[in-house]
């Protein structure tokens, strides 16, 4: 059994189910990211396992034992929620020191280990500041300072990035990668980034309306995602969906959408009927105007927004149907910026299947000729 | 008329309206520091050579020292214990959120509702079964019961102001409920524990009916002593009235002057925070 495991979790706010039978086996080492939309249950996941919050149903259990009873000060983690909650009549410093401070170490350590971890995370300077006296920024950087500064073998982030300018959190992404080697302790952590998950994450847990619904190494999730909402969700741009039904031909099956056409191969092959399903693909396979056959999918859009961002760029492109669309080019050297109609391309095995009512993924495109 | 006449004016009628409203308190602050004889002069002498006669006299009066001890005691004594019950509980109603809590909270307060006279009786009979007529610990806490229902409800909004996530960011740092709230939560609420203790210390210091009733010698405060031990055989002993009314009044006005902020909050139950 992994240290950390959460067995059939159920937690109900009024009618609305916030947990709905969470089962996850945190892997012993790494770290582990749960990603899901707003109010998917991420936080209320980890204010469960923290013991912030009782589940209606279900165990939690930390290093073998059942601690879904246990208060929280009783388990033994590092916690860093997601508001700051800094106790205001304490300086920065005492912010920090007061989880060391419960645990009576002796003032010399103390003050080096809020050192050490005040220079990680560069609040050296505010160490003397009230929590009123300092930025946005600077108050999420003494709480992760502050939940950190427990040495635990098991550590909870709540989105503790979030809101902050991308440099910062670009170096603290970094520091808590470090970190976590460095302790080689169990952090779970929470977040609504794609990025973010595919960049701190060993592995990544999908949470979508209360439920685990993919699990697996990012790589994993990135390429063969098992479910509609990782596959929409986990990247950059969002992946474009078109809906559609599968259509039995002479040769085996082939999805129709008002975009496109093509064959599929199912997994499993037997048991499918003509059903609807979403057709998706990524926003950068995409090429624009292809002309040498490598992308035979190919359908016509107009241009509603371009964004630069540097070396790449965003397009959100509208199909003939009026649906929208992301696509993410190389730089556009020389392109006309704005509205204009563009012949989309794409490769048939680029597309990946999902089943409309269930959202699990039941096959993908073949490298075939197609054309709508 | 112009507006600075107009305005000087209204600003006169109110000074006027103040200093008729003070009359009585500065007639007995005066009083504190003349002769008998000056005391009950016709007309009031206003102007007269000040003495300290009046309080030496009262400073040589044995029953004067029980009587203010009594008073500082009591009144410290019974609103400390009743702030301490009154934050536990009013942590609990805030954070727990029974059912029921409104319905609680408006019993608590009812106590306060209920005219002193109404009880008396039922508490005199029940106080001499007990055994605690004219005792410390019976008056003292007859007192914190009085405050208690107060404080809850002052202490109350406040702890409600103070958001959770402090509780359980706290909890999670490996602090156990009750530092939560003598550590965390406690400091952030210190204007309303203030505004408690302004508002409930007033209220026992200037208690009279029961500590008469249900108190005695041993237990009696100065208001009891004001209204029942002046006589002597020469008729009412105003000089010393007069002085004792003086110290018993002072501390209040200085306390009521620099806190004026905190009894608004009381007032209002902790709704009203103003600059608190």
């Amino acid at each position: 059994m992994s240290t950390l495991v959460v067995r059939q979790l159920q937690k109900r706010y009024g009618t609305r189910p916030v947990l709905d039978g969470v089962d996850l086996e945190v892997p012993d080492q790494g770290l582990t990211v749960v990603f899901g939309g707003p109010g998917s249950g991420k936080s209320t996941l980890l204010r469960v396992v923290a013991g912030l919050e009782a589940a209606d149903a279900g165990t939690v259990w930390l290093r073998g034992q059942d601690v879904t009873r246990t208060a929280p000060q009783d388990r033994q983690l590092a916690y860093v929620p997601q508001n700051f909650a800094l106790y205001p009549q304490m300086t920065a410093f005492e912010n920090i020191a007061y989880p060391l401070r419960l645990r009576r170490e002796p003032s010399s350590t103390i003050t080096q280990r809020v050192r050490e971890i005040a220079e990680t995370l560069r609040i050296e300077d505010v160490l003397s500041q009230r929590p009123d006296q300092l930025s946005g920024g600077q108050k999420q950087r003494v709480a992760i300072a502050r939940g950190l500064i427990k040495r635990a073998d098991i550590y909870l982030l709540d989105d503790p990035l979030i809101g902050l300018d991308y440099k910062v959190r670009e170096r603290l992404v970094e520091e808590l990668r470090d970190l976590q080697e460095r302790l080689g302790a169990l952090f779970l952590y929470a977040t609504s980034d794609p990025l973010e998950s595919l960049l701190l994450g060993d592995f990544i847990a999908v949470l979508d309306h209360g439920r685990i619904v993919d699990h697996g190494t990012p790589d994993a999730l990135y390429e063969a995602p098992r479910h509609l909402w990782t596959r929409l969700n986990l990247g950059f741009p969002l992946t474009n969906a078109v809906s559609g039904r599968l259509q039995k031909t002479a040769d085996g099956w082939q999805v129709v959408t008002p975009w496109f056409r093509t064959a599929v191969e199912l997994d499993p092959p037997a048991d499918h009927d003509e059903r609807p399903v979403w057709a998706t693909f990524r926003a950068e396979r995409i090429t624009l105007e292809p002309s040498d056959g490598t992308n035979p999918l190919t359908f016509a859009a107009e241009i509603v927004l371009e964004e630069d961002i540097g070396a790449e760029t965003v397009l959100y492109l509208t199909a003939a149907d009026g649906a929208e669309l992301y696509a993410l080019v190389p730089h556009r050297e020389g392109a006309a910026p704005g509205p204009g109609s563009v012949t989309v391309g794409f490769r048939p095995d680029d597309v990946m299947l999902y089943d409309a009512k269930t959202q699990m993924g039941i096959g993908r495109g073949v490298a075939t000729d197609g054309r709508g | 008329m112009k507006p600075k006449v107009k305005a000087r004016l209204q600003q006169g009628f109110l000074w006027l309206v103040a200093v008729a409203f003070f009359l009585p308190v500065l007639w007995l602050f005066l009083a504190a520091f003349k002769t008998a004889s000056q005391i009950l002069a016709i007309p009031p002498r206003w102007i007269f050579r000040p003495t300290w006669q009046g309080l030496t006299y009262m400073a040589s009066h044995q029953a004067f020292w029980s009587h203010a001890v009594n008073s500082v005691v009591i009144s410290l004594s019974a609103v400390v214990i009743a702030i301490v019950v009154s934050f536990v509980a009013a942590y609990s109603f805030s954070r727990f959120r029974l059912r029921g809590t409104n319905f609680m909270m408006f019993v608590l307060l009812s106590i306060r509702m209920v005219p002193g006279a109404a009880v008396v009786v039922p508490m005199y009979l029940m106080y001499t079964a007990l055994g605690w007529i004219n005792s410390y610990p019976g008056i003292i806490l007859f007192y914190a019961m009085f405050s208690i229902p107060f404080s809850v409800w002052i202490l109350k909004g406040f702890i409600d102001g103070v958001s959770p996530r402090f509780d359980e960011a706290a909890q999670s740092d490996g602090a156990s409920r009750l530092h939560v709230m003598f550590r965390i939560v406690l400091p952030q609420v210190l204007p309303g524990i203030v505004a408690a203790f302004i508002f409930n210390t007033i209220f026992v210091w200037n208690e009279f009916l029961f500590d008469f009733i249900i108190g005695g010698n041993q237990v009696a405060t100065i208001p009891v002593a004001l209204a029942s031990g002046l006589y002597t055989s020469q008729g009412i002993d105003w000089q010393y009235i007069a002085s004792l009314t003086f110290v018993y009044t002072l501390p209040l006005m200085v306390v009521i002057y620099f806190f004026q902020k905190y009894l608004l909050v009381g007032m209002t139950f902790g709704t009203v925070r103003g600059e608190v």
